[in-house]
């Protein structure tokens, strides 16, 4: 489904703050699979998610989706298959317009945005229909702009309009991370029915290990822009949180981290 | 009641430009300057085509696309080159500012008695005033334009061009190429602004270079006057504020005007009203979302604004301006574009005048004297402000003013003065042959005989330098007399320099001074004078003298000056005027010449550059500037 050949990135090439977020890396995930990315601050998780999404195009290597080079095909030329759910809660929605246009643009996805007058009443029953499987009540403030939602609320909102049209691949890039407990919670349930869709390909960045544990079924990990470790199958059956820990244990000792430092890491991860 | 449905009309053309605004301020939220460019385009491509016979709904939509060409050129610069929205759109209205020149091909293309849009509808009209009878024509083609406009935005095209604009990022992650969107908006938006130019071109009968200057306030001003009038979210109604606010916005000039302000000051007020509104907006609109609160926030602050407003205007004008009907005395109106010398000589010199033969303003006559300062669609508000004043007669100082007038006022009479050739504006066909409540003294620049002049000095074979901003009417008009002049002269070389403001004229000048000419000629060009100094500059250094056609400019530095005496068009004028006030018919005057040229000679300058004027030219002279002193000689 999704195959990225030795790609690169580079940020802030040929200056005094060259960062080499993404180093030859190669990895090939088939459909129906979930897979957790999880590794430190600046590790790359995100910009992998970003170069698949298209949002960041590769210094050099490939990046084949369904059989397709795409490697140079901006972010909303991949939308039709690629749908994507932010760490910001409020980068998914459009504040000043209400649920049912917000709505609208996502079911529009991938197809011809003409100038006909597409939401009628059976669109909107439709709509609510989908809203009401949020559990919050949106369902009666179609209407409403989203600008007058919580984060949590409008957090939903994007993972439902990332499903609504029915994606190929979904990418969830720490999309509960900024979000409080309760609401991480309803985020990461809603996550977990949303993704029953047989045949969808996911790819989910988190700084939790619970996270990653729990959900996926297979988890790669990374770290200085590299995969240094891709579990699945059996192994990832019986993988704990200790494990994690004995894996960031190695880095630490290849990288002679300091103990500070790897404690600093294990509080962040677990 | 001429006034306010002249405002209307105004109002109703401008809102298709209030729309555009609307795009490009409340959807992408930046203040697109394109369309002081835009709405000139707009303007100049519907003159161009209509005197090329082109069927005005033809100009409607070709102006529309030469709008959606400098729109997208905006966009385009601001999302492929990234640049702000701002400078982008500075970028493209300056170099709008050349390219509508080079399609007008000058600086004013009159439109009158060719065949507009709105020729059509006055033919149709029953009997009923003019400007009503088009309000209640243009009324129901904006609401469905407005309603269809509505539907537009509600389409999934129009909810995703909104969406792009408030949040880029979640259009992008739904498939949609946002900088196209952009772009397409931006078009969209000047195109509904050329829209208006287009349709204000063929209301007021001519076009302008000017006209566009200020259209980014004013339509900002009806966007936002609107927006916190309708504080609901409906679509329909938010539109509908929009006209409802550009239609407020001209009513509010009108009031100004009504009232009394100097319009000099209306651009300030605009720009104070539009910074209060702003304000108000801010604070209020956190508690005004649904219609039941209307009344409750700061449409309400506004609503009340205007009543009083108005009301203050209504009383004032009614107990101190209007002088009570048994006394009413003979009221002139006089109309001025802008401030240039020559046309606040000739007013003075007919003010002076008229007391010199005994009327007294004030005791005899009442005199109501308004300038637009440069604002073209200003002279519009002055004309039906003139016209609800019940002036008895207009004197319509320019071209533009004359064309307006020609346009809107048929039964009073108009006397025209300072106005280079009437004949080019389609006012009359011969001195005798002319409309009926019309006549005037005219006369383009005696370029003949400054021509004779600079030969006397400077012998046969000679190279002319001059300057002049070609977006101005009169100066564009004189030089062209002065090109056809010298093609019939064999050794005189013309060497041209334009400029588009007084900042420009030191480099044009030091150009000029380099390609070793004999002499400067400055037309009466108000941007000219107001940098004079600088041209002087050259003059001296590179020992050239200067030919102006403004003898004022004498004592500033020109050697030789050639020219109407403006005041002396002024004291014609009040002949003509008290004669009409006599009871003549402007339909028995034919027009008249301007009579008095006067030459004047700078003899310091003369000495300094080394050149000997001829006897006979001295002889000739009325003025001679000589040790620091101007003396009329006759």
């Amino acid at each position: 489904m999704i195959k990225t050949e030795n790609i690169y990135k580079i940020f802030n090439k040929g200056t005094a703050d060259e960062v080499v977020s993404i180093r030859d890396t190669s990895i090939e995930i088939k459909k129906g699979e979930f897979v957790t990315v999880i590794g430190t601050n600046g590790s790359g998780k995100t910009t992998l998610l970003n170069l698949i999404a298209g949002a960041v195009i590769p210094d050099s290597g490939k990046i084949i989706i369904s059989g397709n080079d795409v490697t140079h095909r901006k972010d909303y030329e991949r939308a039709e298959i690629i749908s994507r759910v932010f760490q910001n809660p409020f980068s998914g929605t459009a504040p000043d317009m209400t649920i049912a246009e917000n709505l609208l643009c996502a079911f529009n996805r991938g197809k011809k945005h003409l100038p006909l007058i597409k939401l009628n009443k059976k669109l909107i029953a439709f709509f609510k229909e989908r809203l009401s499987h949020l559990e919050m009540k949106l369902e009666d403030r179609i209407d409403s702009l989203i600008g007058s939602l919580s984060g949590g609320q409008r957090q939903a909102i994007t993972l439902l309009m990332a499903v609504i049209n029915e994606p190929q691949v979904l990418l969830l890039d720490e999309h509960t991370a900024a979000l409080d407990p309760k609401s991480a919670g309803q985020i990461i349930k809603l996550t977990r029915r949303f993704i029953e869709t047989p045949g969808l390909t996911v790819m989910m960045v988190t700084h939790s290990m619970n996270q990653a544990l729990e959900l996926g079924s297979r988890i790669i990990m990374m770290h200085n822009g590299e995969i240094i470790d891709d579990i699945s199958g059996p192994l990832r059956q019986r993988l704990t949180t200790d494990d994690l820990l004995c894996k960031f244990a190695e880095v630490r000792k290849k990288e002679m981290l300091t103990d500070e430092l790897f404690r600093q890491f294990a509080n962040e991860y677990i | 009641m001429e006034l306010w449905t002249g405002a209307l009309n105004l109002g109703l053309l401008y809102s298709f430009m209030a729309i555009g605004m609307y795009i490009s301020y409340k959807v992408y939220k930046f203040a697109d300057i394109t369309a002081d460019g835009s709405f000139t385009s707009g303007a100049a491509v519907t003159a161009v085509l209509i005197v090329n016979g082109v069927n005005p709904y033809f100009a409607i939509c070709f102006s529309f696309l030469a709008g959606m060409a400098a729109g997208s050129l905006t966009g385009l610069i601001h999302t492929k080159f990234k640049i702000n929205g701002l400078l982008a759109g500075i970028l493209v209205m300056t170099g709008l500012y050349s390219v509508n020149l080079r399609i007008m091909g000058r600086a004013n293309i009159p439109l009158i008695d060719l065949h507009g849009f709105l020729t059509a509808l006055e033919k149709a009209n029953p009997g009923m005033n003019n400007e009503l009878w088009t309000a209640l024509c243009l009324l129901p083609g904006i609401i469905i334009f407005a309603i269809l406009f509505a539907l537009f935005l509600k389409t999934d095209f129009g909810i995703l061009i909104r969406a792009a604009g408030n949040n880029a990022l979640m259009v992008r992650a739904n498939g949609g190429n946002v900088d196209m969107l952009i772009i397409f908006g931006i078009a969209l938006a000047n195109g509904l602004v050329a829209l208006s130019g287009s349709l204000v071109v063929q209301y007021q009968g001519f076009a302008d270079i000017g006209m566009g200057i200020g259209s980014l306030v004013f339509g900002l001003a009806s966007v936002i006057i609107g927006d916190s009038l309708i504080r609901v979210r409906n679509i329909y109604l938010k539109i509908a504020g929009v006209v409802l606010g550009s239609i407020l916005f001209r009513l509010l000039v009108a009031l100004a005007l009504y009232v009394g302000l100097n319009p000099n000051d209306l651009k300030l007020i605009t720009a104070i009203f539009v910074f209060i509104t702003i304000v108000a907006s801010g604070a209020f609109s956190k508690h005004s979302i649904s219609l039941r609160h209307i009344l409750k926030n700061k449409s309400s602050v506004v609503i009340i604004a205007l009543i009083l407003i108005t009301a203050a205007g209504y009383f004032v004008s009614k107990n101190f301006l209007r002088t009570p009907a048994s006394e009413r005395k003979y009221r002139i109106g006089i109309m001025l574009p802008n401030e240039s010398e020559i046309m606040t000589s000739t007013v003075n010199g007919f003010r002076e005048e008229m007391t010199r033969l005994g009327y007294e303003e004030g005791r005899d006559i009442e005199i109501i004297e308004q300038n637009a300062h440069g604002d073209i669609p200003t002279l519009n508000s002055i004309a039906d402000n003139l016209l609800n004043r019940k002036v008895d007669i207009f004197l319509s100082i320019s071209t533009q003013s004359t064309q307006v007038l020609y346009k809107k006022v048929k039964n009073t009479p108009v006397l025209f003065a300072t106005v280079a050739d009437p004949f080019t504006i389609g006012v009359g066909i011969s001195d005798t042959d002319h409309p009926q409540n019309i006549t005037g003294i005219y006369g383009a620049m005696p370029v003949g005989s400054l021509l004779d002049i600079v030969v006397k000095i400077h012998g046969e074979k000679i190279k002319l330098g001059s300057i002049w901003n070609p977006s101005l009417a009169n100066s564009d008009f004189t030089i062209k007399l002065l090109e056809k002049e010298i093609l019939k002269r064999e050794n005189i070389t013309f060497i041209p320099e334009h400029i588009n403001s007084s900042n420009d004229i030191l480099q044009a000048s030091q150009r000029l001074g380099t390609q070793s000419i004999h002499a400067f000629y400055f037309v009466n060009d108000i941007m000219l004078f107001a940098g004079f100094e600088s041209a002087v500059k050259i003059s001296r250094t590179k020992k050239i003298p200067i030919y102006a056609g403004d003898f004022e400019k004498l004592p500033s530095g020109a050697m030789i000056t050639i020219g109407y005496d403006y005041t002396a068009v002024g004291r014609q004028a009040a002949d003509k005027i008290i004669e009409i006030m006599k009871g003549k018919k402007p339909a028995d005057m034919p027009y008249e010449k301007n009579k008095v040229i006067i030459t004047g000679i700078n003899l310091d300058v003369a000495k300094e550059l080394g050149i000997k004027i001829p006897d006979e030219i001295f002889k000739n002279a009325n003025m001679i500037f000589e040790f620091g002193e101007l003396k009329i000689v006759k």
